[in-house]
């Protein structure tokens, strides 16, 4: 199913590990980075290289919620929604990037490059909202930001700013 | 205080090995291999080190209970807990991304004590960029040969390996997490037995906490009674994480010694209450899964494990979320019961069902359905909830909703009444 | 071996044995759904809680070892008030299906919910929905809403089958039970996940609305697809099987049985206008078709025994009793004629149940008939004999006594078979040996008449009579009977406590065997057989028990 070289991968992921089944999940990973998501033809695969049943793959696959089972935009937006986020604004954000998007939670933009999801935790209260786009955590996020990320994706230019930490700034009305 | 966890943090270059060595990194692992495994563990134990993911069990005593002699088909393993996924908790992660080499070479100091071969670091899925970087420096590291085989001529071999998780904050509950390793779902698993007898594939394990590891050079290279010096008393030691979240201008983690006043944390360090004239209303102490501590309970409050468990509460990760009195509790309140259930794993029936109910319960009086029986039924399904499961993530859901019950009550029943929050943001 | 206390009561169990093992065994019905023998401790249904003191908090008696001088309450009021709110838990989602669900009757969650929960729930808001006629296999389907989540029915999967086509997808309270695209669930033994489920979540499709379970009379009896000989229950109500279902038995089958033998009614059912209708005689019209039927037999037989040109085909389908019967014949009345053993061999053994010999009792006939008449011969050297003219008349049990017998190849060479002229066969079912018959005497079928099959590994067990024939036949015993006593001039023929009797009498192996305490039990070794060796593997929770001489609550 994948090239030479994708296999060669995959066996240095194998032989990490004492027992083959461990890399379940980081071939998953594997096949999620290069797919941008897990066809079911992928489990298959995982399972015969790690010698479990493909029914044991799916449950892990559909077990771990970064896993996902079909194609999405080409960035897609996961907004944290739990507690830290939550009181630092991220429900009027979220609200924001639905609007200008056009699109619901777990939906795609019809030119196939945003997806908004909402995620638990992000583990960045302290720089919060954290909008994670793809890998990377985009800290501190308000809507002028936001904006001006999602503008650069969209225009196919280099994000106006690199993903961790922003400008620290205080809650406005409306946050 | 002087800076000891973060004391590289800030530094240029200092994921670098080059930059850890050049600041003492690794001198501390070769005097170590120098050292007998058990006293190691004796200093450990001096030093009061207890568990910084949540739980607060003593370190040394945990190693303890490992195999001193492992049989060669049963090798001894030490899983370093990078899951950090306990809402308000983002401590772990200034260590994993500023100074990875200072999280190995407490592996590995740990791992040669308790006689392990090999070091699993399990970090979160979504820490794409701390993974990279422990990548990076296990590479340099083995590279300087302070992984691997005969490490530093001691005769003791040690690998380590990176294994990213999938989303699931189950799996930071220690039986979860060797579950996953070994490629499965993130089901908890019943104890006995317990991971030190049957962890990993079955072989002898102990799971800690990144901090508490980052604590180990510290200790054997300075001694057990200068970290006990440190904090409360000699049941609460050493230098603490605290992270600060929420309704404060100037959110992060900071260093302090353990037992250091919960408002001095605040209002000192995170730089008091983040708008002018709004109060301060509640404080969840230790993540999501801790009670809640109104504003006045908060007064002269030390940040210990014992202190804040005497205060009704627990330490947990030290993840400190702050609410000020434009906070919708039991809007709050609704988001963490959400939490709970879309991270319950579904295994037993108590918690699969009961954080279901608790947030379908919720929902409905945050939309004007509430009636006065609601509230009681919380607290009665909650409570239904402790104690009776393969895992604590039940008692996690059920002790947020009681405090939140006992402690802002007034807000619950003003929904039930006026189908609306009481506080003006709403 | 710990001694340790329960409900007051002291008790002494072997080593390794939990507080549910021991309170079951010992009549303590403590409730629990996820817990099986066969299956490894999964301990998640949470419903077994119980107090042990000097714990912290409640345990799960399942995965609770016993310790000397423990202290277990299974029935205080905190032990009840647990279970309720357990039960609350449980019924949250469960939907109200009892008027449709197979499962009513026989259904823990009703009756825990009875015994141990409250009459009302204080749930009031939507419960989850999802699918509730999902196909996982040919005969297994699953209703989500139902399910509780034990996991038995995908650790019987991975331990028992080693199959593992089920897996337990998504998260939380929207876990659901399912297979992966392409691989349903079809392993041979798929419907022992029905009998596992607690609730009506798995039903098998051949069983679906069929009854309820309330109007049926399960007879214990053996099944008859291959010589593994599992114990069954036949559920039988109006005259039909309803169904068949295991009965726990640790010498032979422990708690499983094959689907091909859990849907053996259905193929009767099925073969119905394939089953012999009367007896058949070149005699036409006569008053009493048995009469003449049974006296051309004893015409044809007895003239060619004593010509020396009549031979016996045995089947390895019959009861012992018949078999005692034909040997008597061929070794007395019919002066020595040959007897030959047909064989229904296909496949292989499996690791598990099946056998490769699809007769259920090819032991207790060989046993037997060698016993009673010397050597049998096997089917090749008859066909030789028939087609060098040797046989002028031929008495044969056909093949199809306990089924019909599509897909299987003639038990005699069809040019073979014809080369006799007088062809006495006794079957159920139609087959090509009885359809080119001279003299056809129709046998009660599988479940409408007693007998005592032995197993391969030489487990004697009872098989039972659960049905009234539809059609015209005869019990084996009594046509054999009747021949014996026609051609040995005797006027009756043998009693079944006679024929027991006999059997003891003859055949060494049989000496010992009671013959009234078989009958609903798991059965009897013959003698120099250790049938619990050859017993299928124990998986679970009771390997460790068994090694220690301890016999398990039966589920």
């Amino acid at each position: 199913m994948f090239d030479e070289q994708f296999e060669k991968r995959a066996d240095e992921i194998l032989a990490r590990y004492p027992r083959r089944e461990s890399a379940v999940m980081p071939l998953l990973h594997l096949v999620q980075e290069r797919e941008g998501y897990v066809p079911l033809a992928a489990e298959r695969w995982v399972a015969e290289k790690t010698g479990v049943s493909p029914a044991h793959v799916h449950g892990v696959v559909t077990f771990y919620t970064m896993f996902r089972t079909e194609r999405h935009g080409r960035y897609v937006l996961h907004f944290c929604t739990t507690v830290s986020c939550m009181l630092r604004g991220v429900d009027h954000l979220l609200a924001h990037a639905k609007e200008k998007l056009g699109i619901e939670v777990g939906e795609t933009t019809p030119d196939g490059l945003f997806t908004i999801l909402t995620v638990e935790c992000l583990g960045s209260c302290g720089t919060a909202p954290v909008v994670q786009v793809n890998d990377d955590y985009y800290e501190d996020m308000d809507v002028a930001r936001l904006d001006a990320l999602l503008d650069a994706l969209a225009a196919g230019k280099e994000p106006p700013f690199p993903p961790g930490p922003g400008p620290r700034r205080v809650l406005v009305e409306g946050d | 205080m002087e800076k000891v966890l973060t004391r590289n943090v800030g530094i240029e270059g200092s994921r670098t090995i080059q930059v850890y060595r050049k600041r003492g990194g690794y001198e501390t692992l070769a005097k170590a291999l120098r050292m007998d495994p058990d006293a190691i563990i004796e200093e450990v134990k001096a030093s009061g080190l207890r568990g910084r993911g949540g739980a607060g069990f003593p370190a040394g005593v945990k190693w303890s209970f490992m195999p001193k002699e492992p049989a060669p088909e049963r090798p001894n393993y030490l899983v370093c807990n990078a899951d950090e996924s306990e809402p308000g908790t983002f401590k772990d992660r200034v260590i994993i991304e500023n100074d990875p080499h200072l999280l190995l070479e407490g592996c590995l100091c740990s791992a040669f004590a308790m006689r392990a071969s090999r070091v699993f670091i399990y970090i979160r899925g979504e820490y794409v960029l701390g993974a990279r970087v422990l990548e990076r420096a296990i590479a340099e590291a083995r590279e300087a040969g302070f992984v691997g085989e005969d490490i530093l001529g001691s005769g003791w071999s040690c690998d380590i390996v990176v294994h990213r998780g999938g989303g699931a904050y189950i799996c930071g509950e220690e039986t979860a997490l060797m579950t996953s390793i070994e490629g499965r779902r993130g089901n908890p698993r019943l104890k006995p037995p317990f991971p030190a007898q049957f962890g990993v594939y079955g072989h002898p394990t102990t799971i800690n906490n990144v901090e508490t590891l980052s604590c180990v050079p510290f200790i054997i290279e300075r001694g057990a009674s200068w970290f006990a010096s440190i904090g409360t008393d000699e049941r609460n030691t050493g230098p603490k994480l605290y992270g600060v979240s929420g309704h404060v201008k100037n959110p992060g983690v900071f260093e302090l010694p353990m037992g250091t006043e919960l408002m001095e944390i605040i209002e000192e360090h995170a730089g008091g209450m983040l708008r002018e004239g709004k109060a301060l209303k509640a404080v969840i102490p230790g993540g999501s899964s801790t009670p809640v501590l109104r504003a006045d309970e908060c007064r002269g409050l030390r940040m210990d494990f014992d202190s804040v468990a005497k205060a009704g509460s627990m330490l947990g990760s030290a993840a400190i979320i702050v609410m000020d009195e434009t906070t919708d509790m039991v809007a709050v309140m609704e988001r963490i019961a959400h939490f709970y259930a879309h991270e319950s794993c579904g295994q037993c029936t108590p918690c699969r069902e009961g954080t279901g109910w608790i947030e379908k319960i919720l929902h409905r009086i945050r939309r004007g359905g509430g009636t006065p029986e609601d509230l009681d039924l919380l607290d009665q399904v909650a409570a239904n909830m402790q104690g009776v499961t393969i895992c604590p993530l039940a008692d996690a859901a059920a002790m947020p909703c009681r405090s939140f019950l006992e402690k802002f009550r007034d807000e619950f029943e003003h929904y039930v009444r006026h189908g609306r929050s009481p506080v003006a943001a709403g | 071996m710990p001694t340790f206390t329960i409900d007051g009561r002291e008790l002494t169990v072997p080593d390794g044995t939990t507080v549910l093992q021991a309170a079951l065994a010992n009549g303590i019905d403590i409730p629990h759904f996820c817990y099986h023998p066969g299956l490894r401790i999964s301990g998640n249904c949470r419903v077994c809680l119980v107090e042990v003191e000097k714990f912290p908090k409640p345990a799960i008696a399942c995965n609770t070892v016993v310790a000397d001088g423990m202290v277990v309450h299974t029935d205080t009021e905190r032990v009840r008030k647990l279970r309720e709110a357990v039960m609350e838990f449980l019924l949250v989602n469960h939907p109200l299906d009892c008027p449709i669900c197979d499962q009513a009757g026989e259904c823990r969650l009703q009756e825990y919910a009875y015994e141990h929960g409250d009459a009302t729930t204080r749930f009031r808001e939507e419960k989850e929905h999802g699918p509730k006629r999902r196909v996982l296999g040919p005969h297994v389907l699953y209703d989500w809403e139902r399910c509780i989540k034990c996991t038995r029915c995908i650790r019987f999967c991975q331990e028992v089958t080693r199959t593992a086509e089920l897996g337990m997808f998504h998260r939380g309270v929207r876990e659901e039970v399912g297979t992966f695209p392409g691989r349903p669930l079809d392993n041979p033994y798929s419907g022992c996940v029905v009998d596992l489920c607690p609730v009506g979540a798995l039903t098998l499709r051949e069983f679906r609305f069929r009854t309820r379970v309330w109007f049926l009379t399960d007879v214990p009896s053996v099944c008859p697809g291959c010589a593994r000989g599992c114990s069954v229950h036949l559920g039988t109500f109006r005259n039909e099987i309803q169904r068949i279902t295991p009965r726990v038995n640790h010498a032979v089958n422990r708690w499983w049985i094959c689907d091909e033998g859990r849907l053996w009614g259905g193929r009767l059912e099925a073969a119905g206008e394939r089953r012999l209708a009367g007896p058949r005689s070149p005699v036409e019209g006569a008053d009493d078709p048995w009469r003449a039927a049974l006296d051309e037999a004893v015409r044809v037989l007895g003239e060619q025994a004593r010509a020396g040109k009549a031979a016996v085909l045995a089947s390895p389908r019959m009861t012992v009793e018949e078999a005692w019967l034909l040997g008597r014949l061929a070794a007395g009345p019919l002066s020595g004629a040959p007897v030959f053993l047909a064989e229904h061999v296909a496949g292989e053994d499996d690791e598990l149940l099946v056998r490769a010999d699809k007769a259920p009792n090819a032991r207790g006939v060989r046993e037997v008939l060698g016993a009673v008449c010397g050597d049998v011969l096997p089917v090749a050297e008859l066909e030789e004999r028939l087609r060098a003219g040797k046989v002028a008349a031929l008495l044969a049990i056909g093949p199809g006594l306990l089924g019909p017998v599509d897909g299987e190849p003639p038990v005699l060479a069809p040019d073979a078979a014809g080369c006799a002229p007088h062809r006495v066969v006794l079957d159920a079912w139609s087959s090509p040996l009885a359809e080119e018959a001279t003299v056809v005497l129709p046998v009660a079928g599988y479940g409408e008449q007693e007998g005592t099959w032995v197993s391969f590994a030489g487990r004697v067990q009872h098989v039972a009579r659960a049905l009234w024939a539809r059609t015209d036949c005869r019990p084996g015993i009594e046509i054999l009977g009747a021949l014996l006593a026609g051609l040995a001039g005797r006027d009756r023929a043998p009693r079944m406590d006679e024929i027991h009797a006999g059997i003891s009498a003859d055949v060494p192996a049989f000496a010992e065997i009671d013959w009234a305490a078989l009958p609903g039990g798991a059965g009897q070794d013959l003698a120099g057989a250790d049938a619990s060796a050859a017993a299928a593997p124990a998986t679970g929770a009771l390997v460790k028990m068994l090694a220690v001489g301890w016999t398990p609550a039966d589920e």
